[in-house]
């Protein structure tokens, strides 16, 4: 009963299907009340799906989704109280500002209707919490993409919602304008505590903002766990690739001891189930580069981008180079051009 | 830019004033001309005669119902096409377009031979006294047939184009289905919903073949005023039959001009 309490939604065992194109398979998942969860995944994965099946816009196949406790699949969107913003905001494009965060509460039926002052009252509120007070009086298509996506928020916001759902809400949006309202995403789940889930396919979005990440492909969870978790230890090669950048290096098995031609693997440590697995996964900036004239690797391409430096070493002609990545400073100190003959060795990796 | 030489440009926009002049613009000076040939007063005369008066009637009850039921047919026709997925779509779109390649005169006569008295709906429609050939609602039926595809064709990619996110956000913030059509869905679509329901009307109100058929040209009846002009002209009055054309032709100046102020607030909305 006590985690129970805890739990703002469940989906459980949610499967659907678009004319033979399996969107969600089997799909169990529990939100924490009051946390940022992200859905993050490539297109196709069934993060949205789940989001609108959430917000009773898409019914599933099977399965059932519960808020607060209560099985909510005979509830239409309408009364679930869950606010959605769209990826493209939705606005109402004839209605102002001020009409579009009323309308949640202008609709409601004569008995639960706040009066015409204190919806003013309401909206006034929300433009100050989305920061866009002199615009009350602007028309959609008189605003900004960023100033839209307030407005939506604060739309989404107007009826008191117990959850919050967002369709790659800044997924259109320039990169400063995306930051901004990231944080702001952020300071308002932790300042109303209210539960929200936002679908993403950018894992920094998703590693910056989110309390717990869900992984998703192909219409299944691959994993879920705290940000750093996640990309700490990946629970399969798809997350690892997924969540940042990871390279595919092959392995040959000697007596129990694993190798690569051109890489030192020594740091790298595994359980002994994991004897025989053909690829470890190693992050760019798990690799140590050291120029050494006997090295197997050369220095193909460089790139400073601020503080981190990312460089590209061919260690076999015609295979994929390796991606390695270092802080800036020490690019120049390891005297590391391009043609320079290096040594790599990984310091951690991930093994399947 | 434009590369052709001056003369070329030159003269393909004379010729298409010139082609545009003889075919339009003459007889619509004619219509007038012919219209007010005896004077003023004869005109007047022609408009206000009863048979006239009545066919005006006729043609406006008959356009303000036939818009009126394919204004929500088409509303509702344009809706499902553009909001949900369903078998046989395609067909439903193809079958909505068949009153513009269907002749009108077909159309009447398809009428005639399900509600006339040798029909396949006659002889139960004799049994309750209810008459549709030779009557109102047989010039209902055909124009509403030869007008249909008006409003339902002027919605269709408009809705398609706005798709149902609108329509999922109100739902979502709480509103009801009729809420959500009247104050999200009707306002979205209030230009193109005008300008299929004017080009409906200008097309209901000149309508003549498919109406001739099932009309029976009864005089002070069954007479809408493209039927009347061309009963006044076989008699040589040449004078009432462009009065009452000269009224049409006015209509379609209104028409127009009501088009392109339509379309002006459709660009700046």
């Amino acid at each position: 009963m006590e985690k129970g309490a805890l739990m703002s939604i469940d989906a459980i065992d949610i499967t659907k299907d678009f004319d033979g194109f399996v969107a969600l398979k089997s799909v169990s998942l529990s939100v924490n009340r009051g946390e940022l969860l992200a859905l993050l995944g490539p297109s196709g994965s069934g993060k949205t799906t789940l989001l609108r099946i959430i917000a009773g816009l898409e019914w599933p196949d099977a399965g059932d989704i519960k808020i607060e406790g209560k099985s909510v699949l005979r509830v239409n969107a309408r009364e679930r109280g869950v606010g959605f913003v769209f990826q493209h905001y939705a606005l109402f494009r004839h209605m102002t500002v001020f009409d579009n965060i009323a309308f949640g509460l202008s609709v409601r039926n004569r008995h639960s209707r706040p009066s015409k002052a204190d919806i003013a009252k309401r909206v006034h509120e929300l433009l100050e919490l989305v920061q866009i007070e002199r615009l009350v009086r602007r028309y959609p298509s008189e605003l900004s993409g960023g100033q839209r996506q307030r407005v939506a928020l604060a739309r989404a916001l107007a009826i008191e919602p117990i959850v919050l759902l967002l369709d790659e809400p800044f997924g259109a949006l320039d990169a400063k304008v995306r930051k901004e309202l990231r944080r702001w995403l952020r300071r308002l789940n932790e300042e109303t505590g209210m539960t929200s889930i936002f679908v993403t396919h950018d894992q920094e979005e998703a590693m910056e903002i989110a309390n717990r990440i869900v992984v998703m492909s192909q219409g299944r969870i691959e994993q879920i766990g705290k940000p750093a978790e996640i990309y700490e230890n990946p629970a399969n090669p798809f997350v690892c690739e997924f969540l940042g950048n990871a390279n595919r290096i092959a392995l040959t098995w000697t007596n129990g001891k694993m190798s690569h031609p051109a890489i030192d693997l020594d740091a790298i440590t595994f359980k002994p189930r994991l004897h025989g697995a053909e690829h470890v996964y190693v992050r760019p900036h798990d690799i140590d580069l050291v120029k050494d004239a006997a090295g197997a690797g050369t220095v193909r391409f460089l790139s400073v981008v601020g503080p981190i430096a990312r460089v590209d070493v061919e260690v076999m002609a015609g295979e994929k180079p390796i991606e390695v990545e270092m802080p800036a400073h020490r690019l120049q100190r390891a005297g590391l051009e391009v043609g320079v003959p290096v040594k790599l060795s990984a310091l951690k990796g991930h093994i399947y | 830019m434009n590369r052709d030489p001056l003369a070329v440009r030159i003269t393909l926009i004379v010729l298409a004033f010139l082609v545009m002049a003889v075919l339009i613009g003459l007889p619509l000076v004619t219509v007038f001309a012919e219209a007010l040939a005896k004077g003023w007063d004869e005109y007047v005369l022609a408009l206000i005669d009863k048979l006239t008066l009545s066919a005006i009637r006729l043609t406006l009850i008959t356009a303000l119902i036939s818009v009126a039921i394919n204004l929500v047919f088409g509303i509702m026709a344009a809706w499902a096409i553009a909001k949900y997925d369903f078998k046989g779509k395609s067909f439903l779109i193809t079958l909505i377009d068949l009153p513009f390649s269907v002749s009108p005169v077909i159309a009447g006569l398809v009428f005639v031979l399900l509600f006339g008295l040798q029909g396949w709906l006659g002889p139960t429609l004799q049994g309750t006294g209810i008459k549709v050939i030779f009557a109102l609602p047989g010039i209902v039926l055909a124009t509403m047939f030869v007008t249909f595809p008006f409003v339902a064709r002027e919605l269709i990619p408009l809705m398609q184009e706005q798709g149902t996110e609108d329509e999922e956000a109100a739902v979502s913030l709480g509103a009801s289905g009729f809420q959500t059509f009247w104050r999200v869905t009707l306002p979205n679509i209030t230009w193109g919903l005008l300008y299929g329901v004017l080009l409906c009307n200008a097309r209901a109100m000149g309508e003549f073949g498919a109406v001739s058929v099932v009309s029976g040209h009864i005089r002070g009846k069954t007479n809408t005023m493209p039927l009347y002009v061309e009963i006044l002209y076989n008699e040589y009055n040449f004078t009432a039959a462009f009065a009452v054309a000269s009224l049409l032709a006015f209509l379609a100046f209104v028409t127009l001009a009501a088009q392109s102020l339509l379309e002006w607030k459709r660009a700046h909305s």
